[in-house]
């Protein structure tokens, strides 16, 4: 099967008060079409910053990323407004993402117009993918701060579903939501994946959530990848150090009598590829 | 027997009038760690601040009372429950920065807390609090103290949080999602030092989250909560390992575990 996306290289330094922070070192993965990839870490190590890179919402300062074989860091202009449409992003809480002074209907629509699509043609659109994502077509008219969070998530999606995506990359987008919420929208995703031949990436902390979603996983320390393959063989027998901390830390019950060695301080000991 | 550390007699709460929480019952021991789950507007989060009398203008305990120690919480007037917040029960938030004063340094702010409840100086409480910071094994509190919140990261916010509630040494600690908005490895790292508050001073502590995880973990009772009503409580043992109710069974079910190999 051919590769979706190839990252390769990937370098991205913020500067704040003149000191520089290199949030991402060096990020290399590929992806395969109708995958879906998991990018795990803990906060800072850059996992949001390479999906704002590969959705062009940041512009890294080295690497290439392929999509469909071709490069996106450098289109420009029209071929640029495409990409755009080609790779979309759902975020952690719904209810931001929204213009709370906008009905549902409207948000959804308002990336369609913005392509230039007509306004019945775009209704009827936003309809279907309400549908799409199993919600009923008078949340249309309701506002973020009327529905919950799980229901304002799958608006989300909807929207992201819009000009129908290559890519979807979904940053956090179940950690705000109960377990009972998040265990749906988990079903939405997996059945979107199948039905419509999505890619994703999901980009979470939960590894649970990306051992029984994703086909693959890339582990994340401080701005490199230190570990990357089989995302139930990764997480069922890590390799690095850190995963193997990683995968430690989370509280499970299924074996009482195991109790868990702790990270102090997110200190990678000697050993892990990039302490 | 021992005198009940929190004894909960069915409790009906009302937001405007509106009943919240139905005939609620439960007891601690103290020194018991008590982990409550269920969905968001289980009733869970107003369990525990009607508990600490934090109910606010429109909520109310229409019927039941809720002991601390033999002494009433709900009928209890503002100075009394002024006293008894800090000293007697301490509360963490799940944002702890939040709830904190951004313009002012956590020193001053910890400080102030404390000389509400007692005769203190300056460098008696910045002692205690070092001493606190070094059991929970952070060698940098002298930088901490001296930050702002918004200078802090979120886990180490959440560890203020517990060293503020900790300072004035309470018998009973009401978390409130405490580790929801953490990392994993912070998440590890916050509930081993509540652990560790319950090992140096015997805290009894109430913990409200949705991770079944970290109640399992921690707590030796659980309590599931859904639509205001308490489905299941007992050992957590029992309710984790073999739910009886079929909402404890859905909720254990929806949760996504980790299987290591």
């Amino acid at each position: 099967m051919e590769n979706i996306l190839e990252v390769k290289e990937l370098k991205k330094t913020f500067y704040k008060n003149k000191v520089p922070f290199q949030a991402v070192k060096s990020v290399s993965f590929q992806m395969k079409k109708g995958q879906c990839m998991g990018i795990v870490g803990e906060s800072g190590c850059g996992k949001s910053t390479t999906a704002k890179i590969i959705t062009h919402l940041t512009i890294p300062d080295g690497g290439s990323i392929q999509l469909n074989g071709r490069e996106t860091l450098s289109l420009r202009g029209k071929s640029l407004r495409k990409l755009y449409g080609e790779v979309q992003m759902v975020f952690q809480t719904p209810q931001d993402s929204f213009d709370p002074r906008c009905t549902l209907g409207d948000g959804i629509m308002e990336g369609m117009r913005n392509r230039g699509m007509r306004k019945r043609k775009a209704k009827e659109r936003m309809y279907e993918l309400l549908d799409m994502v199993e919600l009923d077509g008078g949340f249309a008219s309701r506002y973020p701060h009327e529905v919950s969070g799980g229901q304002c998530q799958r608006a989300a999606i909807a929207r992201a579903l819009a000009p129908n995506p290559q890519l979807m990359i979904c940053d956090e987008a179940t950690s705000a939501l109960d377990v009972t919420v998040q265990a749906q929208i988990v079903e939405l995703l997996k059945k979107l994946q199948k039905e419509q031949g999505l890619s994703l990436i999901l980009i979470s902390h939960d590894l649970a959530l990306v051992q029984n979603l994703c086909d693959h996983v890339a582990v994340m320390y401080k701005g490199s990848v230190v570990e990357q393959g089989a995302a139930d063989e990764v997480i069922r027998n890590p390799k690095e150090t850190y995963t193997q901390m990683l995968v430690d830390s989370v509280f499970g019950w299924e074996s009482p009598g195991r109790r868990q060695p702790f990270i102090y301080g997110g200190v990678c000991p000697a050993g892990c590829g990039t302490a | 027997m021992s005198e009940l550390l929190l004894d909960i007699q069915h409790v009906e709460i009302c937001y405007n009038g509106r009943p919240v929480v139905h005939d609620v019952s439960l007891q601690m021991e103290p020194g018991e760690i008590l982990g409550i789950v269920g969905e968001s507007g289980s009733g869970k989060s107003t369990l525990i601040k009607a508990a600490m009398g934090l109910l606010g203008d429109s909520g109310a305990v229409t019927k039941g009372d809720i002991y601390y120690k033999g002494q009433n919480v709900v009928d209890a007037d503002s100075h009394a429950l002024r006293n008894m917040r800090g000293p007697a029960m301490g509360m963490i938030f799940q944002n702890t920065e939040s709830s904190l004063c951004p313009i002012r340094k956590i020193e001053d702010q910890l400080y102030e807390s404390v000389i509400q409840h007692e005769k203190v100086t300056r460098n008696e409480v910045r002692e205690r609090a070092l001493e606190l910071f070094a059991h929970m094994r952070l060698t940098d509190g002298r930088r901490i103290l001296n930050s702002y919140p918004f200078e802090l990261s979120g886990g180490m916010n959440q560890r203020v949080g517990i060293m503020m509630a900790m300072i004035l040494k309470p018998d009973l600690l009401f978390a409130d999602e405490p580790t929801s908005a953490l990392d994993v490895t912070v998440q590890a790292q916050v509930v081993k030092e509540m652990m560790k508050m319950r090992e140096l001073y015997g805290t009894g502590i109430v913990i409200v989250t949705h991770n079944i995880g970290v109640v399992e973990y921690m707590a030796d009772k659980a309590a599931v909560m859904h639509e205001g009503n308490l489905v299941e409580y007992g050992r957590k043992e029992e309710i984790i390992l073999h739910p009886q109710k079929d909402y404890t069974k859905r909720l254990i079910g929806a949760v996504m575990r980790i299987n290591r190999g």
